[in-house]
């Protein structure tokens, strides 16, 4: 027979995998989305907090400036960190090429932070939102770095957008 | 070293021992005060209800699942008016997917909806298909950790023909059985080599 603190995790890991879909604490590894998550990778990973109902169910639309985990398209056990640049109908210009590339129906334009050693969007296209598993809520630890992640638009992209289908709610607020 | 295994066993034991006396005597006093702790069994209720909605929630997620498909765009295979079928989950997180699958997945343009298609061609794989709109044929090697889907009913499907190969992360799941409508029940069946051609499929 099983021992009685045995059967109790067991029957309490389905609600922990089940609020784990809802929402959970992931560590960060590599450098491509310094310095706003690991900028201090010399004294340890960051850890962040992940929402994942609102992508799954479409209750909020991915805004520009937003940073995600999503699936790598290439290869779907690899998760990886990026900040979405451009929505759908907006035309984005790459890093390296002067290519333009129209962000179609559904997809998104994903890059990192630091774009000298990230594999993001430049290499791979624009991106399936299908594939994009949590929005980054917040840096959790370690405490110093602590800080919430909001959706900053960042002025080196600014010029790269081309032309933008809609604004971001708070852009049309303010 | 052995004698502190042994220890710790003992221990162990004695853990037990009490533990089950302390439930045997809680036992008793649930079976003395019934009707008097309402909330207690109240609580003990909420919390069943939560632990068996989650292990419902992870079966359907992570094992297996039933789907409805409704749609003509599978139609030799799978009813227009819809088919129930099951899909496993298991093998997207293992990736074996292999040619002539039928799949559950979410197309690249809406991340809120699934489509059910046979994958046609996997990465590396050459994807020979007639564009919908012209007749001429094109070919292409897709690309790695990619899927070419395509429906059953070419006529009627917008599928990898019009929307590109389709990344392995976007498949939920690998469909295995059919259910409904019960004169169909069973498992499905491979592609045959007359509804590859598309030729005699009638509308």
């Amino acid at each position: 027979m099983i021992p009685k603190r045995i059967r109790s995790v067991l029957s309490w890991a389905p609600v922990f995998v089940a609020v784990c879909d809802f929402g959970s604490i992931r560590k960060v590894s590599g450098y491509s989305m310094q310095p706003t998550l690991n900028g201090d990778l010399g004294n340890g990973a960051d850890f962040v907090a992940l929402e994942k109902l609102s992508g799954r169910f479409g209750w909020r639309d991915p805004e520009r400036g937003d940073v995600f985990t999503l699936r790598h398209p290439r290869d779907p056990k690899k998760i990886i960190v990026k900040r979405l640049i451009a929505i759908q109908g907006d035309i984005v210009q790459g890093v390296d090429s002067a290519e333009a590339h129209r962000i179609p129906e559904g997809h998104g334009w994903f890059e990192g932070d630091n774009l000298r050693k990230s594999s993001d969007s430049n290499s791979f296209g624009p991106v399936s939102l299908g594939l994009v598993e949590g929005r980054v809520l917040a840096i959790v630890w370690p405490w110093h770095r602590a800080t919430g992640l909001g959706n900053e638009e960042n002025p080196a992209y600014e010029d790269r957008i081309i032309y933008r289908c809609r604004k971001n709610s708070k852009a049309s607020k303010g | 070293m052995r004698g502190s295994i042994r220890s710790r066993l003992g221990i162990r034991a004695l853990k037990t021992v009490v533990e089950r006396k302390a439930s045997a005597s809680n036992d008793v006093k649930s079976i003395q005060n019934t009707g008097g702790s309402t909330w207690e069994s109240v609580k003990e209720t909420i919390v069943l209800c939560i632990k068996v909605s989650s292990f419902a929630y992870c079966l359907n997620t992570y094992f297996a699942s039933t789907k409805m498909c409704v749609g003509p765009s599978m139609l030799p295979t799978l009813e227009e008016s819809g088919s129930l079928v099951i899909e496993e989950h298991i093998s997207s997180y293992y990736g074996n997917f292999k040619n002539g699958d039928i799949v559950i997945a979410k197309p690249p343009y809406d991340s809120q909806v699934t489509v059910c298609k046979r994958i046609c061609a996997m990465g590396g794989e050459k994807a020979a298909c007639i564009a919908q709109n012209s007749s001429k044929t094109e070919e292409f090697v897709v690309p790695d950790g990619h899927v070419w889907l395509e429906g059953d009913n070419p006529k009627n499907s917008r599928d990898s023909r019009s929307y590109g190969p389709v990344p392995l992360g976007l498949l939920h799941g690998k469909v295995i059985f059919k259910l409904w409508p019960l004169k169909n029940f069973g498992s499905l069946p491979a592609r045959s080599a007359s509804e590859t051609t598309g030729e005699d499929a009638s509308l």
